[in-house]
């Protein structure tokens, strides 16, 4: 049964760092998420585990046995490539049973395992059919039944869904989770689709620059963010300096209860933020409705917030907030805004 | 914007730039080149024909294969792999094409030779070294090319699921690389086909559908009736072969059966032999025999008669080079251009490359007889050999090439001929170069068709062949180094403006 642990693993290209001493352990059975911007090296550390890329230095081990300097096609692995990768010139078919014909299974018997794959993931009718006579969807799950077909209970996916479009991408999400619970998986997920990672994953990993600010669950990581860019990246976030004034702390022109010196954000999510009849004074500059609920901008002494209300509240110009629901965070030495940029 | 700019907004003018280009090719190039049959008096087909033709196929048939099972390892080693020297060794697959054929055979005449290693006399053996040295690299570069087209991760795929290295290869890559194989073999069989002045020289007492031509041609009183014969017959086989492999080079089904995983992967592990093998045989099989007739230079016998020859090549090179690209510039956009017309302008303009050139140089010399001078003549025989082989390359890139490009240039308000100047061109400019250099040393190395248009006007091809009969190898080689030396230079420049921006 797969386990995996990650010790210190870098990765240098040249001077470029894409990944910087990263630890992380995936426990058995577990969906986790690797989220981050692009250029987080969070595709480098998977890839890296799969073994198509060689880390600088550190060791990857799967189930007790050190990996490292193991080629890919030795690690029992499944990988699910982000253009998905499927051979062009094999039919459905042939693309799902090429993993066990690979490693000496009979070809009656990497069929009939094959045909059951495609079976699962709703392709059994397009058995024949080459990749490019397939829509984008059921070359997406072509490429999980091909994965998964050599029975491996490790499945690495490569940001699987970008090619999709939203609507097919929600229904293979549900999808997706269901066949790794039932086939008792352990996955290892890359995304930027901080939405994608919130609906799969059992432990989400935040990564930026090459590094894993916070592991958790979905709830963890939303709730208590382990520092501003986690909150701003994960949701949307309100970033807010507190102010002192003689000895009190001041934010939105509520007193706040905290014991805190020196440089500080508040952090406040959109649905934590209240329109009502009195409070902070504000002007209400711009509104959507997104759906099911609305969203406003409103601004405060200059500032700018975005506040979530699941009614119509254009007519109010005061804002207030639960205490409870404020996040602070000491400021980041090189500055908010150089702290939060993605790139 | 320039008038001409503003003039070619009207679509007229654009299509009339496609008929001047269309009737050039027709007039100058297409007709010519099968004027021949209008000659045939009456069909005859001897025995020693079908000799030759037999002799034809199966050497181009051997010389193809060996470049395939050799090329393939060096352009795989070549794309997929680092080593020390790399770009060294990438950059000498291309030089025995810059050697003129002639002075080709008389190297590989030396070096195998009593001259040389003493192993192969002149004859069929011979002659298969020799075509191999002068189409090795077709393979390898189209292959190398083709290698690259191919996402890597189609084949990282294969790895993940298991497949050992060796396995990969041949179930997908081979499979995937099928169609620029064929292309590059298609190419090295027809030059070995058509070959005609370094055959000559090795070839001893074997007669190949070109030197029965020339020998027909040259026989008093010319036999020009077999000569026609012998092209109608070579011709069909070819056209026929010809489109017979282009069908085949589509995508094809691959289905994978029992793989042997054990063995295959032992078998990975002995990749480093390939390797070997494949930078071994360039080395040893092309590029050593190729350039052994510098040994032989003796500068002592340079003569008049030698700078005379050198001018009278490049002069002629350098006109039916202009003359390609003027028109052939042209004729690949109209290619590109998806007309309902360009499929067949394509496909006559690489039925061109399938003529022997004694068979040109006889068709061109018979059309202009007499209305024209015979360097003119002779400008235009080279024009109609090297004409394909600068639009092949350069309508393939431009068909490549992404549409949507020229597209936001006149949507940003330039006139079309503004987008082909300043987007279009740019952006093919390497594969432009590429087609120039091909058709200049095409141009300055032929020596079969020259033979047949002209006996006064002496390239130095043929003066190179005209040496080595008479036995004055040192003579022959000095004038072989002299041409090498300055069609070096040209290609050098040439190499260089690629890589400069436009």
């Amino acid at each position: 049964m797969p386990h995996i642990r990650i010790k210190g693993v870098s990765k240098y290209y040249g001077s470029v760092k894409a990944l910087h001493n990263v630890d992380l352990g995936i426990k058995n059975g577990e969906y986790v998420v690797l989220l981050g911007p692009s250029g987080c090296g969070k595709t480098t550390l998977l890839k890296i585990i799969a073994g198509i890329v060689e880390p600088t230095s550190g060791a990857v081990s799967i189930s007790e046995k050190d990996v490292t300097n193991v080629p890919p096609e030795e690690r029992g692995i499944g990988f699910v490539f982000q253009n998905y990768a499927l051979f062009p010139h094999m039919s459905a078919l042939d693309n799902a049973s090429y993993g066990l014909l690979a490693r000496g299974q009979k070809p009656e018997i990497a069929k009939r395992i094959a045909a059951e794959m495609l079976g699962l993931v709703h392709l059994n009718e397009r058995q024949d059919a080459l990749p490019r006579e397939l829509s984008g969807g059921m070359q997406q799950r072509l490429a999980m039944a091909r994965a998964l077909a050599t029975g491996s209970k490790l499945i690495l996916l490569d940001e699987p869904m970008n090619a999709l479009d939203a609507h097919i991408r929600a229904e293979l999400r549900i999808e997706l989770r269901r066949m790794a619970k039932q086939l008792r998986l352990t996955a290892i997920h890359v995304t930027h689709d901080q939405e994608e990672a919130m609906a799969l994953a059992d432990k989400i990993v935040i990564m930026k620059k090459g590094q894993v600010l916070q592991v958790g669950t979905p709830k963890e990581v939303y709730d208590n963010p382990a520092n501003p860019f986690v909150a701003g990246f994960l949701g949307e976030a309100n970033f807010l300096r507190a102010k002192f004034e003689k000895g009190r702390t001041m934010l939105l022109g509520h007193e706040i209860r905290a014991n805190l010196s020196g440089k500080y954000i508040a952090v406040i999510r959109p649905e934590h933020l209240h329109l009502r009849k009195n409070g902070a004074s504000v002007k209400i500059i711009g509104s959507k409705r997104l759906g099911p609920f609305y969203k406003f901008d409103v601004d405060y002494q200059g500032m700018v917030l975005s506040v979530r209300t699941g009614y119509d509240r254009s007519g109010l110009s005061h804002l207030t907030f639960d205490p409870k629901n404020v996040l602070f965070f000491k400021e980041p030495e090189e500055g908010l805004e150089k702290f939060l940029a993605v790139e | 914007m320039g008038i001409l700019d503003r003039a070619l907004k009207d679509k007229r003018l654009g299509r009339a730039f496609d008929v001047i280009a269309i009737l050039f090719f027709a007039f100058f190039v297409l007709g010519p080149l099968f004027f021949i049959f209008t000659k045939l008096g009456h069909f005859e087909f001897t025995g020693a024909m079908q000799e030759a033709l037999l002799t034809s196929f199966a050497i181009a048939f051997a010389v193809t294969a060996i470049d395939v099972v050799f090329g393939v390892p060096l352009a795989w080693l070549l794309a997929k792999k680092r080593f020390p020297l790399q770009e060294v060794v990438d950059a000498l697959v291309d030089l025995p094409l810059i050697i003129p054929t002639s002075a080709l055979g008389l190297s590989i005449a030396l070096f195998w030779g009593s001259s040389g290693l003493g192993i192969l006399g002149p004859g069929l053996g011979m002659i298969i070294v020799l075509h191999v040295a002068f189409t090795f690299s077709y393979v390898v570069r189209t292959t190398q090319a083709a290698i690259l087209e191919i996402d890597p991760d189609v084949a990282r795929a294969a790895g993940t699921l298991g497949a050992s290295p060796f396995l990969a290869f041949r179930s997908i890559w081979l499979p995937l690389l099928r169609a620029g194989i064929i292309s590059g073999a298609i190419l090295a069989f027809t030059r070995s086909l058509g070959e005609t002045g370094a055959t000559m020289i090795v070839a001893g007492a074997f007669n190949t559908v070109p030197i029965l031509t020339v020998y027909f041609k040259n026989s008093t009183p010319p036999d020009i009736n077999s000569a026609i014969s012998l092209s109608v017959v070579f011709i069909a086989v070819s056209a026929a072969l010809f489109l017979f492999l282009q069908t085949r080079a589509g995508l094809q089904r691959f289905r994978l059966g029992k793989v042997f995983a054990d063995a295959e992967k032992r078998l990975s592990s002995l990749g480093w032999l390939s390797d070997a093998a494949a930078v071994l045989f360039l080395f040893l099989m092309v590029l050593l025999p190729s350039f052994y007739f510098l040994k032989f230079t003796d500068f002592a016998f340079f003569s008049q008669r030698t700078v005379n020859s050198i001018i009278a090549s490049f002069a002629i090179a350098a006109a039916a080079t202009g003359l390609s690209i003027a028109f052939g510039l042209p004729l690949a956009l109209f290619i590109a251009s998806k007309n309902r017309l360009s499929w067949l302008v394509r496909l006559l303009n690489e039925m061109c490359l399938l003529m022997p050139t004694v068979t040109i140089g006889l068709s061109i010399s018979l059309f202009w007889a007499g209305r024209l001078d015979g360097m003119l003549v002779l400008v235009l025989a080279h024009l109609a050999m090297i004409f394909p082989y600068f639009v092949s390359p350069v309508a393939e890139a431009l068909s490549e090439m992404d549409e949507s490009l020229p597209q936001v240039a006149r949507s940003l308000g330039a006139s079309p001929l503004h987008a082909l100047r300043t987007v279009v061109l740019p952006l093919i400019k390497p594969t432009v170069i590429a087609g120039i250099v091909v058709a200049f040393v095409r141009s300055v190395s032929e020596t079969g068709g020259t033979l047949a248009v002209s006996n006064d006007i002496t390239t130095i091809p043929v003066l190179i062949v005209n040496l080595s009969q008479e036995g004055q190898y040192g003579q022959a080689a000095s004038a072989a180094a002299l041409l090498l030396a300055v069609s070096l230079i040209i290609v050098l420049v040439l190499r260089t403006s690629q890589r400069k921006k436009w």
